[in-house]
């Protein structure tokens, strides 16, 4: 599809975008410390950290990608906001309270709060950054996506401009500036998804059931993948042609969450277990409303064919375009950009992290003091930030919640074993759950590389999502080989 | 301090925190057991998911209530957590 460039949505665009780097601007003044880039110096109040939470958590993949995925592939597209939510139960209810005891920068203080081993630490650090890295190159995806219908510029020019805008942030702000950008955003994107439901509606002139009902009744629904039976579209099996791949996604989906690097390093900007503990319901409420309206955007845009056939993330945009025309479609995209910005400043935030406090500070043993840190890790940030444009650039053409469904079962099999037995099982030892993240990295990892994703028809391992391997492997080998230094 | 306590410390929480955390985990069972069945349905009968209901299917019926039964969840658990930090 051809776009071209737009002035009202340039207009709007750049106001959200300079009003953003406006915010990080001011709050990069108050950054003292490595505490206040690293955590906002942990006096975040609970109600702006979880909407900042849903912030962090909406990406790209949320409102570009299961939007896109469910104009596509119908119910198979929904089991991701289904997965996506589920989650969150995990996070809540088992993770939340004790984490926020025991850490106090990254995913590997915890960690090392009780098991006070090097290799442990670099184990864990390693896994940050892959899954940071992971969950990078989708966001940077949605962003050149979006840059080509808005300003009329290539792919590869939107991800060099996003990559420059997050750097910026990162390396001035921290946490205190991703945390309200978050905020902020996390507002937008709500009553944008709300707007655009209302959008549906209004448009077709039927209630939220009637709508649904219209398109599973419909015996020639018109799909982006041609004409089908509404009932068929609207049932599993669409794009999860092996049923063992619906069920590895599943697993992965609930099982990521409360392993995500970015997501777990936000228990630590609140004073209290407490606060972590309201801050994730405020998460689950914010979250939940937004993911049941991503039913009627991806239905919406194929019940009206606003979609680009060779760029499913642009589902979301196009049907704003389609019900409101170059204003509605410039705010939408405008949030939806912003939206990336956000969430790539807390993924790089929690990357450089990672190499900058994990490995270069505590596992190479180099004395820094606090300005030395901060500069370091604002150092590490452009890094990160680099390799994410690089990465995001060989990644084009792929649905962003596609890759992030990859992002959450390398999350899933290396972090939360480690983290679930160190939490709550004193026979844990350092090696297993050395060993265990080592293991739930290279087999995700290593399965997604032998997997239709990267080999296509030839792949070895026949499913898209490695959840259902990698994951119970991880636990196994962590308790596994705990279980046999105790005996 | 050893590994043991600092596992004491991360779990040494009054006993109502304790009663708390067991609620949450009651929950939680609840909840991902749904979740199992939701999955294990979509994988090998999904025809089950396609069972008209309240205008819609099973499936969209089904992945509604998940996501608004985690809401409801989350609110009860934090009014209960909350309650039992107010009888400390």
């Amino acid at each position: 599809m051809e776009y071209v460039f737009q002035p009202i949505a340039f207009a709007l665009f750049m106001l959200i975008t300079l009003l953003t780097l406006g915010i990080s601007w001011y709050a990069g003044r108050q950054v003292k410390t490595a505490s206040h880039y690293f955590v906002a110096g942990g006096g975040v109040k609970w109600l702006v950290n979880g909407i900042a939470f849903a912030g962090d958590y909406l990406s790209a993949a949320s409102f570009l990608g299961i939007a896109g995925m469910i104009a596509f592939y119908g119910f198979d597209g929904f089991l991701y906001s289904i997965g996506f939510l589920a989650g969150w139960i995990v996070a809540l209810l088992i993770v939340a309270e004790p984490l926020r005891r025991c850490g106090k920068y990254t995913f590997c203080d915890a960690l090392v709060f009780r098991l006070e081993d090097k290799g442990v630490r670099l184990a864990g650090a390693v896994s940050t950054l892959v899954v940071s890295l992971f969950y990078l190159i989708p966001q940077i995806v949605g962003a050149g996506s979006i840059v080509q219908p808005l300003l009329g510029l290539s792919y590869e020019v939107g991800v060099v401009l996003v990559g420059a805008l997050v750097i910026y942030i990162t390396a001035t702000a921290g946490m205190v500036s991703t945390t309200y950008v978050q905020f902020i955003k996390g507002f937008l994107l709500l009553i944008a998804a709300a707007m655009l439901t209302i959008g549906v509606l209004w448009v077709t002139g039927l209630g939220p059931t009637d709508f649904i009902a219209s398109i599973i009744d419909n015996p020639a629904l018109v799909t982006p993948r041609g004409t089908m039976d509404g009932s068929l579209f609207m049932a599993p099996g669409i794009k999860f042609t092996n049923p063992l791949d619906f069920a590895s996604l599943a697993m992965a989906l609930i099982l990521g969450t409360a392993a995500l690097p970015h997501v777990l390093i936000r228990y630590y900007t609140v004073p209290t277990p407490a606060d972590a503990r309201k801050s994730t319901v405020i998460a689950i409420a914010a979250i939940g409303v937004f993911y049941m309206l991503t039913l009627f955007l991806g239905l919406g845009a194929t019940h009206f064919m606003t979609v680009d056939l060779g760029n499913q993330n642009l589902s979301a945009p196009l049907l704003a375009e389609f019900i409101g025309g170059e204003i509605f479609f410039g705010i939408i995209s405008s949030i939806a950009f912003a939206t990336i910005l956000g969430t790539v400043s807390g993924l790089i935030m929690a990357a450089a992290g990672a190499i900058a406090h994990d490995i270069w500070t505590v596992y190479l043993g180099h004395d820094m003091t606090d300005d030395e840190t901060l500069r370091m890790t604002k150092i590490t940030a452009v890094g990160v930030g680099i390799a994410a444009i690089i990465l995001g650039i060989i990644a084009k053409g792929q649905n962003v919640a596609f890759l992030v469904g990859l992002a959450f079962a390398i999350a899933a099999s290396a972090n939360l074993p480690a983290l679930i037995s160190v939490l709550f099982w004193k026979g844990t030892t350092a090696r297993g759950v050395e060993l265990g993240i080592w293991t739930g990295l290279f087999s995700s990892a290593g399965l997604i590389m032998i997997g239709p994703t990267i080999m296509g028809a030839s792949a070895i391992f026949p499913l898209a999502n490695p959840g259902i391997v990698s994951i119970p492997l991880s636990f196994a080998v962590t308790f596994g080989v705990s279980m046999m230094q105790k005996k | 301090m050893t590994e043991e306590n600092k596992t004491d410390e991360i779990m040494a929480v009054p006993e109502k925190d304790q009663k708390t955390f067991k609620r949450g985990v009651q929950l939680f069972v609840v909840y991902i057991t749904i979740y199992t069945l939701f999955t294990i349905v979509g994988t090998v009968r999904k025809e089950i998911l396609m069972i008209r209901m309240f205008g819609m299917n099973l499936g969209i019926v089904g992945g509604m209530s998940i996501i608004a039964g985690a809401i409801l969840i989350a609110v009860y658990y934090n009014w209960y957590a909350g309650k039992m930090e107010a009888e400390q």
